[in-house]
């Protein structure tokens, strides 16, 4: 991105936005069956942008296909489409914007645009004509629909100009314009010429005689030639000429006697022309009303459109930002954060007393703090947008499934950080579809079992805190434990007996890789495709999963996903000489294990009570392999976790203080070294500049 | 130097023409994204040179054209149109543009349009 020439970026931000814009209005639309006439105005209108911009860029085929909508829905707003044509022009709009937003990707990753719009663009005509077929007189597209009636206007203005004075003083001069080679629309601006000399001339020819009717090519090869019978001064008329923009060449002088036309020889010939533009002007005058109604039409946008509506004043209080940016200030406030704890727990001054130091560096931390959650804050997006791609996926598995289903979300409004945002959508998107596939049953089979035909999918996002949870939720068949636990062991996924594995154990099992396979014969087997990569997904931002289920009631995948990616604040403990950070959300309490009641297990593993509660502990030296003189539990300091997967004791040795950790990824060359290492999060580097590990309290208490 | 306001409802293309032009001499003191825009920026910043899209919303290039005009009768207005609408250039051309364009368009052919009025 951050190479990406500006405009480009102009270009590709400016333009996806409005394929967001344009798919939500035609998945709303789609609901209704209808859009209105403001919408339709706006479809036109960004079409017509993207048209404009791919050209600009030379992307011909996405400016063609762009060309092609913007003439259908040209027509689309002179002439509603009949009911039954509106499923087909929603269909082949939706497939044109995943066109584009494909060439956008391919735009953006430096590939060529590639894609065959032939397919779309015949489809699109072939929907055109039908639409023109409707009415005898044709809708045709803008340009020629609105020329028979606009062009009339003009008319009026050449000829009823008042010309000026015939007089004997009056000189033939002859004018030969070349324009710029493709500059484009050379008829019209040779009909500009003609206009900018109104009133200067008594009588005026040129050839081609016509400039009402395209004529582009013949200008733009022999020029455009014009007698002008005039009494000004050769220098004024030449000076008028001249001003004409994208003027190529001017040849001007006094034509000579036997080039001269015959018609501007006579006076009287003069006077004939003028009739017919009397004439003329009566036609224009009849035409009139048919012109504003095509053109004005773009002017008004769809009210729904915020950032075209209303909503200026609130519009120019944001400015659009590069993400790369904010990911840099991002990675720079991390390097802040360390390099605070760098200077203020420096060895150098670790046992002097320094108070006024500590008073500056109260305050230092303070405004760092303060300094880190504007940041964050500014990275927090909506999950709507993501959200709404959803309504998309959902209509699109209608169709290829045959099953009827409605999305219902929640909480869109929450926010989360831009690059958890990107993260999320693949995974969301797979399990929609899942939902869709699997979970919900065939209408006919939901209404044997006394369900409504039309399933229901829900997406919920909400804000615990610390965590994201967003939930896929349907109210199809469920999971079947005995068939997944069946097929689990079938696959040596596990050694269990049934009797042993709990439900949320059983239905995990679908996340695992390997479950699926690909005989498709059971009815669940389908759900293990992917749901592997789903998670590895989640897991990439230090998200998790869970999945709950009644059978025949429908299931819910719960995705906990942390906030933000980048700094978190840690407990700092040492077992042995390592140091690790556990997360203080994680933490409840933390306690010296002396004054605890210890007990064992029937196995002999260590247990500890807590106000008459019973938890496990889990020993960080023995999980960690960490050699280290505290191995007695009544010698260590025990932290109280909690996360949503359970409650346990972490055994550490030492706890030495708070801080603000940012999280950086453990190295891949290490990760191949540890493996998939469960119980760690990543890695921090502390203040003295060691480098300390961060415990992932989640998998910890799950794994054991 | 020649002071411009620019007008497009797609920031892109305002952008492009603000490249395209700024290297040669024209200094954009403006943008607007419609017409209504444009007419207001129009009487804050008196610009030597208008470029003026004719697909917008809220108010057509055609219709700020007009209101330009009427504001000053000798506005320099380069109108940026595209193909399909020459009916509207006409009509521009008659209310008073003193030019236009066709996108899509090259550098040089709007810098040489608009160095006519330079």
């Amino acid at each position: 991105m951050s190479q990406m020439d500006p405009l480009m970026e102009v270009f590709l931000y400016e333009n996806s936005q409005l394929l967001e814009q344009l798919e939500e209005m035609f998945l709303s639309g789609e609901e209704n069956h209808y859009l209105s006439k403001d919408n339709i105005n706006e479809v036109f209108r960004i079409m017509h942008t993207i048209k404009g911009s791919s050209s600009m860029m030379s992307f011909d085929s996405m400016a063609k296909l762009a060309h092609r909508l913007e003439d259908l829905f040209s027509s689309v707003r002179e002439q509603e489409p009949p009911a039954q044509m509106w499923s087909s022009i929603f269909d082949i709009v939706l497939e044109a914007i995943d066109y584009f937003k494909a060439q956008m990707e391919n735009i953006q990753e430096g590939n060529e645009v590639s894609g065959d719009t032939a397919d779309l663009i015949s489809r699109i005509e072939i929907i055109h004509k039908e639409l023109k077929g409707e009415e005898p007189i044709p809708a045709a597209s803008e340009g020629a629909a609105s020329a028979p009636a606009a062009q009339e206007a003009p008319k009026t203005a050449v000829a009823s100009d008042e010309k000026a004075e015939t007089s004997d003083n009056d000189v033939v001069y002859k004018a030969v314009i070349n324009f710029q080679d493709d500059c484009g629309m050379e008829t019209i601006r040779a009909f500009g010429v003609v206009n900018a000399l109104k009133g200067m001339y008594s009588d005026l020819t040129h050839i081609p005689e016509d400039v009402e009717n395209n004529c582009d090519e013949d200008i733009a090869d022999a020029g455009f030639t014009m007698y002008i019978k005039s009494s000004e001064m050769v220098d004024v008329l030449k000076e008028k000429l001249e001003e004409t923009v994208l003027l190529k060449s001017l040849e001007f002088g006094v034509a000579n006697e036997d080039e001269i036309p015959e018609k501007m020889k006579t006076v009287v010939s003069a006077a004939a022309p003028a009739e017919t533009a009397q004439k003329a002007s009566g036609e224009a005058e009849a035409a009139k009303p048919a012109a504003p109604a095509a053109a004005p039409a773009p002017a008004h946008p769809a009210a729904s459109n915020p950032s075209a509506g209303g909503g200026k004043g609130v519009q120019q209080s944001f400015i659009s930002v590069n993400v790369y940016k904010i990911d840099k200030l991002m990675n720079l406030m991390g390097e802040i954060v360390t390099t605070e704890s760098m200077v203020i727990k420096n060895p150098d001054i670790a046992n002097m007393h320094l108070e006024n130091f500590d008073k500056q560096a109260r305050q230092l931390r303070k405004l760092t703090d303060e300094l880190q959650d504007v940041v964050m804050s500014i990275r927090m997006v909506p999950i709507s947008s993501t959200f709404h791609k959803m309504k998309r996926i959902v209509r699109d598995m209608c169709k290829k499934v045959n099953k009827e289903a409605n999305l219902v979300l929640i909480g869109e409004k929450t926010e989360v950080d831009k690059n958890v945002l990107d993260a999320l959508s693949d995974p969301l998107m797979h399990l929609i579809r899942n939902s869709m596939d699997h979970g919900l049953e065939s209408p006919e089979d939901r209404e044997k079992v006394g369900k409504d035909k039309v399933g229901t999918v829900t997406l919920e996002a909400k804000n615990t805190g610390g965590d994201i949870i967003v939930s896929v939720s349907d109210d199809g068949r469920g999971l079947d434990r005995h068939k997944l636990i069946a097929k689990a062991q079938a696959n040596g996924l596990t050694t269990k007996s049934e009797g042993e594995i709990s439900d949320k154990e059983a239905y995990s099992f679908i996340l695992m890789p390997g479950f699926s396979t690909k005989e498709k014969v059971t009815e669940f087997s389908g759900r293990g495709v992917g749901m592997d990569v789903v998670r590895q997904n989640l897991e990439s931002i230090g998200g998790s999963i869970s999945i709950d289920s009644e059978l025949g009631k429908g299931m819910t995948i719960t995705m906990h996903i942390p906030l933000t990616l980048a700094i978190i604040e840690g407990m700092n403990v040492s077992v042995g000489k390592s140091k690790l950070i556990i997360p203080i959300l994680n933490i409840k309490e933390s306690l010296d294990a002396r004054y605890q009641e210890i007990i064992k297990d029937p196995d002999g593993n260590d247990m500890v009570m807590i106000r008459g509660e019973c938890f496990r502990i889990i020993k960080l030296y023995e999980e960690f392999n960490i050699y280290t003189d505290v191995t007695d539990v009544n010698d260590s300091i025990l932290v109280l976790v909690e996360t949503e997967r359970g409650t346990a004791c972490l055994m550490v040795d030492k706890l030495l203080g708070e801080q603000q950790a940012v999280i950086k990824p453990i190295p891949t060359y290490l990760t191949k070294v540890i493996g998939d290492s469960k119980g760690i999060g990543g890695c921090s580097i502390l203040g003295d500049g060691n480098i300390s590990l961060i415990i992932d309290v989640n998998s910890l208490i799950n794994e054991a | 130097m020649k002071t411009v306001l620019v007008v497009d409802d797609a920031a892109f293309m305002r952008v492009s023409i603000k490249n395209m032009i700024s290297k040669h001499g024209f200094e954009v003191v403006g943008e607007a994204e419609n017409g209504a825009m444009a007419v207001e920026k129009y009487k804050e910043l008196n610009p030597d040179i208008v470029t003026l899209d004719i697909t917008m919303p809220e108010m057509t290039g055609l219709e700020a054209l007009k209101e330009i005009m009427k504001i000053n009768p000798s506005a320099v207005v380069v109108m940026c149109s595209a193909l399909g609408q020459e009916s509207m250039v006409r009509e521009a051309v008659v209310a008073g543009a003193k030019g236009f364009v066709v996108k899509p368009f090259k550098e040089d052919v709007i810098v040489s349009a608009l160095q006519k009025f330079a």
